[in-house]
This record gives C-alpha cells, structure tokens and sequence, in this order.
C-alpha cells in the first residue's frame, strides 16, 4: 500500500513545522500498520475518511 | 460469666481511650483559640511580665486582645527604658507561598510597631523585618506548630 | 405483498447512492512513547588528545547523553544498545533500514566526531525508520570541553524534527541549595546543567538567599538575600561572581525578575505593612512604582512580549492572580475558582500562566490561560509551588517539601517537573536539597 502527504506546499513552507510533524507522524502510524486489513467491499464508502483529531480530552486537569 | 467480664474489661479500655484523646484535644484546644496561638511554650520574657512575641490567624494580620495586651506591656517596658531600641520580627508558617509570606511577615511586624506607637513609642526606635516563612521556631507539620510560627517577635537590637 | 416487496426492492436497486464523507472523532488513544535507537557516535580514529578528556569515550557518551534526554521528556523510549545492529560508522553512512526495524525502532540517530587541533567536529543524522530516509543532519565545531553541550544541542535538534518545538536540554537551572535542620536552614545559590550535572555554587551559605532568577541571556541572576541582615534584591554576574544590591530601597525588596528584554528588574518593594511593585532600569537606575495599593502585591511576572505583567494580589481579601499593562493601568483580576492563588509565572510561549494553588489544605501546581479561563491543575501535593517554565514553554519546573515527623525530623525539599499535558511527573536530581528552581532559555541563542 502506497501512501503518501499529498500537500506538498504546505510540508515545505516555512511556519507549519506543526504540519508536517504531525503528518510525517501520521504516515508513521499509516506505514507501521501495513498490511491494513480493510473489508472487501464498500470502497467507496471509506475511501475518503475524514479523521478529526482532538487530544484535549487526553488532557490532565 | 467470662464473656460479661470481657465485655466489662472491653469497655473501661474503651473509655479510658476515649478520655485519654479527649484530653490530647483539650490540650491543643487549650493553647489555641480558633486559629490563633494562645500557649507560652515558645515565648521568651524581655522583662519580668512581659511576652516578647504576639501570634496571628491564618493569612491574617490583625492583632487579637491577648497581642494588644502583649503589646501594651513592652510599651510600657519601652517607656521606662528609653535607651532601649528593639526590632520587630515579622513570620509566617509555611503553609503559603514563599514571596507573599515575605510580604505577610512585613505586614505583621508593622501591624505591631503601629500599635506600639500609638502607645508613644518613638518610630524611629523600632524597625521592622519579615522572615517570611524561613525561620520556623517549631519544625512540625501540623497546625499547632504553623500557629506557633505565625507570629511578630520584638528583639532587642541594642 | 409480493409485489411491494418487489417494488421496493427494485426501487433500491436503482438508487444512486449518495455517501455522505464519513468522519472520525478521535479523542482518546495510547500515549506510546516513539521507539528511538541512539547510536553511539563514531569517533574517528584520527582524533588527537585533548587534556584529560577520554576521547576514545566520546561518542558513547555523548550518545548516553542524549538517549537520558529523550527519555526525561516521556515522549520517546530509547532502545537499549545490546540489541543494536549495526556499526556507528557504518549506520551513519549508510543504515539498513529493515535491520533497524526489526528491533522496532522507529527513528535512529547516528553520528560522528572528530577532535584535531584543539577542536571537536561533530555531525549527526536522524533517520525515519518506516520511510526509510534522512530526515536531518547536522555538522557543527566547538572546543572539546564543550561535548556535554554537544550532546545537548544534538538533543534539541532532533526533539525540534520530531516534534515541531524547540528543545530544552541545552538548558541550565539555578535553584536555591538547601542544607540543615528545617528551623535554621543553610541555603547557597547553585546553578546546574538542566540533566543535573555541573552543579556550581554561587555564594557560600553565609546569609539566607530566596528566588533567583536568569536575565534573558544567561549571564546575570537577580535574588534576594539577607546579606547584613536587610533583605535585599541583588544582582549578580554569573562569570565575575560580582554581587550588587538592586537599587537603594528603604525597606525590603523580594520577588524580583528581569523584564524580557533585560533591562528592568522588577519586583516588589514592603513598606510600613504594604508591598508594592516597582520597577528598576540598570542602565539609568530609574524607579518606577507600577502598583499603589494598600493590599499586598507581589510575584510580578511579564509576558514574553514585554507588554503585560501578571501578579500576585489579595486586594480582595485573599491571594489571587490579576494582570495589568506593563504601566500598571488596567489591573485584571483573572483567578476565580476556590481557594488561594500565588506564583504567578507567564509561559514563553505566551499563551499560559501557570500558578500555585492552595485550597482545602492540598497545594496544586496548575495553568490556565490568560484571560483566566482553562484552569487546569497538573499536580497535587502535602506542599509544592513555585513553577518555572521551559524556554519552549511544554515543561514546568517547581519543588516539594515534605512533612517532617513527631520529632520534627524528616524534612526534605526537592525540585519536580511535570508535562504540560499533566504527564511525565519526575524528580530532578540535585546534588543537595533544593528549592525554588528557574529555568534559564536555551544557551545556544
């Protein structure tokens, strides 16, 4: 499975260090869990997947 | 026969407890009146009679009857030995934080020379320093040590 | 009823699916620190001698270094060297990346050193593991008794790669050093590496010192200390050891800190039962009063920017946080839960004021943001305050004292750090018993 960050613009300008860390840290976890076992149907359901990440409940206090 | 005898034993044993750590608290109780301490154990004599320090309530600086007393009487000291110039020292226990206990200590010490001088007693003999919360007279971690530190003590300075 | 069902079935055949973008809320998961092998760097056999540095050592300690950072930080693991696969040499040209895999490392970090006419040439490289590629390097020369703050800066490199911040291992702490029975402690300025190493002290015990504090760049420390028995705020240099007294005050001064640009100490100043906050300029001396209220004001600490200041005040009764313009006009209250507030230090990054809090008998070390909103408490304790941040603003820094028994004995301060996030609360080792920490900005800038 090939993956890769698609926005190459915003990996390379200058003040979204956040951005790319978390994307080259996305990619890890993409890449780390290769083979993805990924239900035989329904492609085009999941094929986009909108993922919000919010740690604030992580978040002691 | 034996099990009302052990029961009678259990419960003078019991009462007994209870009497002992009534009196514990009674003690406690006995040298602090609400948050303020009210023992001797910790105070010095600048003269026959007359208390060298007064004690305050949790983050409070204000002066209680018994402090007042207190304070009356080393102005009267003060008066009948005029040479005499003494420095307040300003404390607080350690159950603040440390800057504004400094400032709380200055606020203590100056709460006494105040009323100092409204008995008569020239400013320019008393001066004042705060100690914060860095020198305890009683090193424990409870609160008849802490009200034993939170106090204003007069020194002789000459 | 035959027929509908056939009609409804026929009907869903022919139904274009309209899929809606499915969205996932993810909001808890596994906090796994990153696996990373530090590999010891290699030192290349040109390398001469220099004093009594073990040179041959070099590498693998300056790796050591390193790997104890990350690990400090809770947010990587370092994999131990036994299990590792390849040379330092080799690893640093050219790493087999599946090799590397297989001990389920995720990032490696390889290098190399150099030490010829009387200086240390270092380069590094950290590598990703699972895309397989560089992702920096770095070459840099220094003097050779430098290589702990090699090891440092290497650190703070990588961290900032891997995590979008600035590092803080290229740090160091002054904190006050504590020794003695609790009634009549000793206590002497020191100032340490932030990994515990170096320790120097500053003065010798002779009088009590209280809160020192860094000017922005390292070189300076304001204090206070009871020197002749007047509580003073002092300024001292760090490299002559010169003491001086901080204005000519009347009475005492304490809680003193530098303005972010360096030029002012401010602090408080107590007369006649009120404290005040003032200000003073080092170059033309100039003092300026910034509070003029009977309460008590003290703890005063800028924001980065220069352009506010927030305090410790109990104008309304008790201990609480407020912030005002850097003039002292449009004083803010902006603590409101229960209890007492004290300590107030404004985060590097602007954003944050973290704080003690006591309330119910617990001491609390917490944050929350500048409009007071977001309170969050990190930690709890019998008896803890005075946080100090990290340059990049993810750490704080602050100290325990325990209680002491029936006897009175028992008695020890130490200093703690904790995660913003309220994670990876550790000990930080001193050599002595240590109280109110400061945390200096990176060396490097």
């Amino acid at each position: 499975m090939k993956s890769e960050i698609l926005d190459h613009e915003r990996m390379n300008r200058p003040g979204q260090k956040f951005y790319k860390v978390l994307a080259e840290s996305a990619l890890r976890a993409v890449r780390l869990c290769q083979p993805l076992k990924v239900p035989p149907t329904g492609y085009e359901k999941w094929k986009d997947l909108q993922l919000n990440f919010n740690p604030e409940e992580m978040l002691k206090g | 026969m034996n099990l009302s005898k052990f029961f009678k034993n259990a419960f003078l044993v019991m009462l007994a407890c209870l009497v002992l750590s009534a009196c514990a608290t009674k003690k406690v109780q006995n040298q602090m009146q609400g948050d303020v301490y009210t023992g001797t154990e910790t105070v010095e004599y600048l003269a026959s009679g007359v208390p060298d320090r007064v004690f305050f309530a949790t983050n409070e600086s204000v002066l209680t009857t018994a402090s007042r007393d207190t304070l009356r009487k080393q102005a009267e000291w003060l008066r009948k030995n005029s040479k005499i110039n003494v420095v307040l020292e300003g404390h607080a226990d350690e159950r603040g934080t440390r800057e504004y206990n400094l400032a709380l200590g200055e606020r203590r010490a100056n709460a006494a020379k105040d009323y100092l001088m409204t008995y008569g007693i020239s400013a320019n003999r008393i001066s004042v320093i705060s100690y914060g919360k860095e020198r305890p007279v009683d090193s424990g971690s409870n609160p008849l040590a802490w009200s034993k530190n939170r106090r204003s003590v007069t020194v002789k300075a000459n | 009823m035959r027929n509908l069902i056939i009609i409804i079935a026929f009907n869903f055949l022919f139904l274009k699916p309209v899929y809606s973008l499915i969205e996932v809320d993810i909001t808890r998961g596994n906090l796994d620190p990153l696996p990373i092998a530090v590999s010891p760097l290699h030192v290349d056999i040109k390398s001469e001698e220099f004093k009594d540095l073990r040179i041959k050592d070099l590498g693998e300690n300056i790796s050591k270094i390193i790997e104890r950072n990350f690990r400090s930080t809770g947010l990587f693991n370092p994999l131990k060297k036994d299990a590792f696969v390849q040379k330092p040499d080799i690893a640093h040209l050219k790493p087999r990346f599946e090799d590397w895999r297989l001990i389920k490392a995720q990032a490696l970090v390889t290098g190399k050193l150099l030490v010829k006419d009387e200086k240390l040439k270092v380069e590094f490289r950290l590598w990703d593991l699972t895309a397989a590629k560089e992702m920096t390097a770095l070459a840099f020369t220094t003097t050779p008794s430098n290589w702990r703050r090699v090891a440092h800066i290497i650190s703070d490199k990588i961290y900032e790669r891997l995590t979008g911040e600035e590092g803080y291992f290229d740090t160091r702490i002054i904190y006050v050093a504590e020794s003695g029975p609790k009634n009549q402690r000793v206590k002497k300025l020191a100032i340490m590496d932030q990994d515990g190493y170096n320790t120097k002290y500053l003065t010798l015990g002779n009088e009590l010192v209280l809160t020192p504090r860094f000017n922005p760049t390292n070189q300076m420390v304001t204090y206070m200390s009871y020197f002749r028995n007047m509580p003073r705020v002092y300024l001292l240099d760090i490299e002559t050891g010169t003491q001086e007294v901080v204005g000519n005050f009347p009475g005492m001064t304490f809680a003193p800190r530098f303005s972010p640009d360096g030029k002012k100490i401010i602090m408080s100043f107590a007369m006649d039962g009120n404290s005040d906050i003032y200000t003073m300029d080092l170059e033309n001396r100039i003092v300026e009063r910034i509070t003029n209220h009977p309460s008590i004001d003290t703890s005063p600490s800028y924001s980065p920017d220069g352009k506010f200041i927030c305090f410790n005040s109990d104008r309304s009764g008790y201990q609480q946080i407020y912030i005002m313009r850097k003039d002292g006009t449009k004083v803010k209250r902006i603590s409101f839960g229960k209890g007492l507030y004290g300590t107030p230090v404004w985060s590097p990054r602007g954003d944050l004021i973290a704080f003690t809090k006591l309330h119910k008998g617990k001491f609390y070390i917490g944050v929350m943001r500048t409009d007071g909103t977001g309170e969050r408490l990190l930690t709890e304790n019998y008896y803890q305050e005075a946080p100090s941040w990290s340059p990049n603003g993810r750490v704080l820094i602050f100290y325990r004292e325990t209680k002491t028994d029936s006897e009175g004995k028992g008695f020890s301060a130490k200093l703690w750090s904790i995660d913003l996030t309220g994670y990876n609360e550790r000990m930080v080792k001193t050599e002595s018993d240590a109280s109110d920490p400061s945390w200096s900005s990176l060396l490097s800038n």
